[in-house]
């Protein structure tokens, strides 16, 4: 052995560490991102939601069948809008070994997930400071905190397109046929979500923009759009023919022919402006130092694309004539759209709004993103608390039915259902728990009641034993139903009225026990 | 020597060896603003101010007494019936009115339908253009940076109590803007001896438009002394001191002339207006809770707390600051006038405050920032550490980060109390009542209706007859002129138009409060604080 060899045996650990210590303090930034990203979802706090209950739920009543073949109780896959037999399957494991914390750690981690890959796209979309600034607007959103604390579908589905999203720019100067990889992440982010699928056609434009854009041929773009689109669509095409006609029929209901509503337009539009409307404000800022490059076309298409991306989840709703799950929805489209908006900030702030770029100012001034961030941080901060409070804390309800819940032949009406039932799943069936948006009941003289008519007879029968009502979406219904237990001779007495708070007010649950 | 011809021949052959001029590549604004930034930043802000304040200026805030008032003593001058609508009593100095009058061409160039006031309120807006525009130029010639004059600008036009204040036709706002203009004048680069003949006759038309802006008038000399040159001051204070007194003369002129100087039986007169102004009741201490100042107080709180709070600090600390000083006494002096205990205080008076306010919140932004940027920041504002090696924080970035900051806590509220403005409708009740008077009432020209100023203008334009016919509350028991002709009292009266402002100060008024009580309700609009009803005076006796 030389004294070269020697040399060279210390020699190659040490460049190692400096590649690693190199690598780590590149992505410093990211690293400081992601902290402020945990730190700020965790200021969040309050009890199950109904939907992580009912899908912690279903999750476990699957699993319940598929390792012991118990029966699952419902047809979840025709009203979830998404396959129950994916996410709420993973969410129960996860509930089982950690708890419900754990299972939002998990939506916290697809959410980091998300902010890395956003990041590493865009900076090779429009490079280092486009992407420091694109990644903290994105992870300090209010959507994206609020769905950080979320454990519901939404999050893997998030991370599941920005993996696309990667991967189709991460290929753009490698074979064509390396963009069907992706259609693997968006099939899967379309069965865990089935909205989802309102964000295909981005990926799929993405896989043919970012060619031209990298300088390359526009054939070779199209051939890579051509081959995702395919892929996605026969790997959904599969899907869908495996997943049965349940599935199918939850597809329909809740995602393609969902019930209009009459929400206005203009509270639509307010909302999502609340928010995400600065980011995509940024991403137009960004389209337009783009199209100042006045290069190909190509790199300001790509950028639009990604900016307009942030309205389709308002155009979608808007359609729909609801702002329900609006706040989530906003949160795909900003995944899109904050790598362009990141580009905009840094041009503003006198930073190469990409790569090659001229600045905007003489002398950068870094501190307009550090402020423009911090400003929408700290009111991104403000929006995502009343979201996140905006259900009641269950916990004293959960308490104060705990001692009455056993399993057997009792009922329990409780308006939503779905969180107590979830809390006390250990101490009773599926079939015991009842709510109020719906109930079909026998009379003694065998006909067959519905709504408020069966809530009357069964409650003359004493048929529930314990009911609990909490004037919230129902509450027109609860005003009868208390009427009838406040008459005299009902046969339930008031056990306790438990006063909680959200974001939208005071609100009391009534809890009556039969007499 | 070469003749004067080959000179001029030598003139005007090109240079063979320059190269032709190369066309500027620059945009024609790229150009204008190269050349001009003053004039572009001035026209976008006066647009920015006109157009906030022009949406929905008609249905917010709800039309006041007040306004109807100067607009039917601007209506007075018009129609050669004298300087106010009734008697004129020397209650203020009418120079602000007949601006109105001469304004008053442009709301009836654009709107003929019910409720004159509300629409007349278009009048406000070039007042406000101007105002803005002067408040930016001042600005400049207190040596403040462009962003600094524009922020002055944009805290005088946007503050949602300048939106809500600025577009009620005040003469506050008129006196505001004269006074602006003399101190724009007073401060003039060009320390030219005309410029402070000006600032004299500016100041002049300010307090003829509205007395109480002579408070900011030792800050004006201020201003004056620092704006002229030492050799040629004398000169100047002279030539102010003459033109402001000549105008403000005419005042006194007028009162001798029509022998309304001294009190006297059978006229109204100037010193006894004065004597009555002097000891009329106070509104009380504004610090003291439930007094009227204090609740006037509360109300421009409520509209922006940040600019009474954060206008008022601003003044003091920039008494600190020597080019900020005659704003900071202007502003100081008006706001201690406000706090002198049992002092009047109308909501308007705030109008006055508001320009001084701007321009002293922007000056002392523009003092910390100027301290800021001598800042040294060193190891401090090194980025390697985040891997942001060739990146480093310097005193510009604290500046921004701190800029962004303020303006992301403020722009909100504004955008919130803008939008109020901007969105609101508060003044369906009067229209709906100005309409239903218009279907209902049968032969106006011998009927008598007792209205508040903000809706005479509409009974004289139904056809009631002006002062008698249609008459102002207070009118029917403090006038002499119109108790006259009310022998028998609330019985000579045909309808009460009972609105908030009526109901609000009847005790003093027993003819009004008789009729209300033997009147029967025959229309009511709205509900609450804004409801409006129609009275009919049974004059039987009878009532509910």
């Amino acid at each position: 052995m030389t004294a070269i060899d020697v040399l060279s045996v210390y020699a190659v650990p040490q460049r190692r560490a400096g590649r690693l210590r190199s690598a780590l303090a590149d992505r410093l930034p990211l690293i400081a991102i992601l902290l402020v990203q945990c730190a700020l979802a965790y200021r969040l706090a309050n009890t199950a939601f109904e939907d992580e209950a009912l899908y912690a739920y279903a999750g476990h009543r699957e699993l319940g069948h598929l390792l012991h073949g118990t029966p699952v109780g419902d047809t979840y896959a025709g009203f979830f809008s998404g396959i129950p037999m994916l996410y709420p399957v993973v969410a129960a494991v996860l509930d089982d070994a950690f708890g419900l914390e754990g299972v939002r750690a998990f939506s916290l981690l697809m959410m980091l997930g998300a902010t890395a890959l956003l990041w590493t796209t865009t900076r090779r979309l429009y490079g280092k400071p486009a992407a420091v600034i694109g990644s903290t607007l994105f992870a300090t959103s209010a959507p994206t905190l609020f769905l950080g604390r979320l454990a519901t579908y939404d999050a893997p589905s998030i991370l599941l397109l920005a993996l696309a999203l990667w991967w189709t720019v991460r290929t753009a100067h490698r074979s064509p046929v390396l963009v069907m990889v992706a259609a693997l992440p968006l099939v899967l982010a379309c069965g865990v979500k089935y909205a989802s699928g309102l964000y295909l056609p981005t990926v799929v434009l993405s896989a043919v923009l970012t060619v031209p854009a990298a300088g390359l041929s526009w054939p070779r773009g199209l051939l890579r759009g051509f081959l995702l689109a395919a892929a996605t669509g026969g790997s959904a095409a599969i899907g869908l023919a495996v997943a049965g006609p349940d599935v199918r029929a939850g597809l329909s209901q809740t995602t393609v022919n969902r019930a209009a509503g009459a929400e206005p337009l203009v509270n639509i539009v307010r909302l999502s402006l609340v928010w995400g409307g600065w980011v995509f404000v940024l991403a137009l800022v960004g389209v337009g130092f783009l199209l100042h490059r006045r290069r190909p076309w190509a790199p300001a298409l790509l950028g639009a694309l990604l900016a307009g991306t942030a309205l389709l989840a308002t155009i979608y709703q808007a359609h729909l004539g609801t702002s329900v799950s609006l706040h989530k929805h906003i949160g795909f489209g900003l995944l899109f759209a904050a790598p362009v908006a990141g580009a905009g900030l840094a041009g503003l702030s006198g930073l190469p709004a990409f790569r090659g770029a001229r600045p905007l100012l003489r002398r950068a001034v870094p501190g307009v993103a550090v402020g423009t961030c911090g400003v929408l941080a700290f009111y991104a901060g403000h929006a995502a608390g009343p979201m996140y409070e905006g259900w009641p804390d269950s916990s004293g309800l959960v308490s104060a039915m705990r001692p009455l819940v056993h399993p057997g032949q009792d009922r329990y009406l409780v308006e939503e259902d779905e969180v107590p039932r979830y809390y006390l799943r250990d101490q009773s069936q599926p079939q015991q728990w009842l709510n109020t948006y719906f109930f079909q009941y026998g009379d003694a003289s065998g006909h067959q009641l519905t709504d408020l008519p069966a809530y009357r007879a069964a409650i003359a029968d004493r048929y529930f034993t314990l009911i609990v009502l909490d004037d919230g979406p129902t509450a027109a219904l609860d005003k009868e139903l208390t009427t009838t237990l406040r008459a005299p001779g009902s046969g339930y007495r008031l056990l306790a009225t438990l006063p909680t708070e959200t974001s939208h007010g005071e609100q009391d649950f009534t809890v009556w026990q039969r007499g | 020597m070469a003749t004067v011809v080959e000179t001029v021949l030598d003139e005007e052959r090109p240079d063979p060896t320059s190269a032709p001029a190369a066309p500027d590549p620059r945009g024609r604004l790229a150009r204008l603003l190269a050349s001009r930034p003053d004039l572009v930043i001035t026209a976008l802000l006066v647009a920015t101010v006109v157009l906030v304040q022009g949406l929905n200026i008609d249905n917010f805030p709800t039309v006041s007494d007040d306004e109807g008032t100067y607009l039917a003593q601007a209506w007075a001058i018009q129609h050669g019936k004298g300087l106010a609508h009734y008697s004129y009593w020397y209650d203020h100095p009418p120079l602000g009115w007949v601006q109105i009058a001469a304004l008053s061409w442009i709301p009836a160039l654009l709107w003929h339908g019910p409720l004159v006031v509300m629409h007349a309120r278009v009048i406000m807006l070039p007042v406000s253009a101007a105002g803005t525009a002067l408040v930016y130029l001042v600005a400049r010639r207190i040596d403040l940076p462009r962003w600094a004059a524009a922020l002055a600008a944009v805290v005088f036009g946007l503050s949602p109590l300048s939106v809500t204040m600025q577009r009620e036709i005040y003469l506050d706002n008129f006196a505001a803007v004269w006074m602006l203009a003399a101190f724009a004048c007073a401060l003039s680069p060009r320390r030219h001896l005309w410029h402070h003949i000006a600032a004299g006759l500016c100041a002049a038309v300010a307090v003829l438009s509205k007395e109480t802006m002579l408070i900011a008038a030792p800050a004006l000399v201020m201003a004056v002394w620092r704006g002229t040159d030492k050799a040629t001051r004398k000169f100047s204070l002279v030539g102010f001191a003459i033109a402001f007194a000549t105008i403000g003369a005419q005042y006194l002129l007028y009162a001798v002339l029509k022998g309304e100087l001294f009190p006297g039986p059978g006229h109204n007169s100037l010193i006894g207006a004065l004597q009555y102004q002097l000891g009329r009741g106070g509104s009380g201490d504004i610090l003291k809770s439930g007094s009227v100042s204090n609740l006037t107080l509360h109300w421009w709180l409520v509209r922006d707390p940040l600019l009474i709070y954060v206008g008022t600090a601003a003044s003091l600390a920039a008494l600190a600051v020597r080019r900020l000083r005659e704003i900071a006494v202007a502003a100081v002096l008006l706001v201690a006038v406000a706090m002198r205990p049992n002092g009047y205080l109308p909501a308007m008076y705030v109008i006055q405050v508001i320009p001084f306010f701007a321009l002293a919140i922007a000056g002392t932004a523009d003092a910390c920032v100027r301290g800021l940027l001598r800042l040294r920041l060193g190891a401090i504002g090194r980025l390697g550490w985040l891997g942001l090696g060739r990146w480093r924080l310097g005193p510009r970035d604290l500046v921004a980060v701190l800029a962004i900051g303020l303006a992301g806590l403020v722009a909100p509220q504004w955008e919130a109390g803008d939008e109020t403005a901007d969105t609101a409708y508060s003044n369906n009740e009067y229209v709906a009542a100005a309409n239903w008077i218009r279907a209902n009432v049968p032969d106006p020209a011998h009927r008598r209706i007792v209205v508040d100023d903000a809706m005479w203008l509409d009974t004289v334009k139904d056809g009631f007859q002006p002062g008698l016919g249609a008459i102002w509350f207070y009118k029917v028991d403090l006038d002499p002129a119109v108790t006259r002709t009310l022998p028998h009292g609330w019985r000579d009266l045909d309808y009460v138009v009972l609105t908030s402002i009526i109901r609000q100060d009847p005790n003093g008024l027993p003819t009004v409060r008789a009729a209300i009580a033997h009147s029967t309700t025959v229309a009511t609009f709205g509900s609450g604080q804004q409801q409006i009803t129609i009275q009919k005076v049974d004059h039987s006796g009878s009532g509910q």
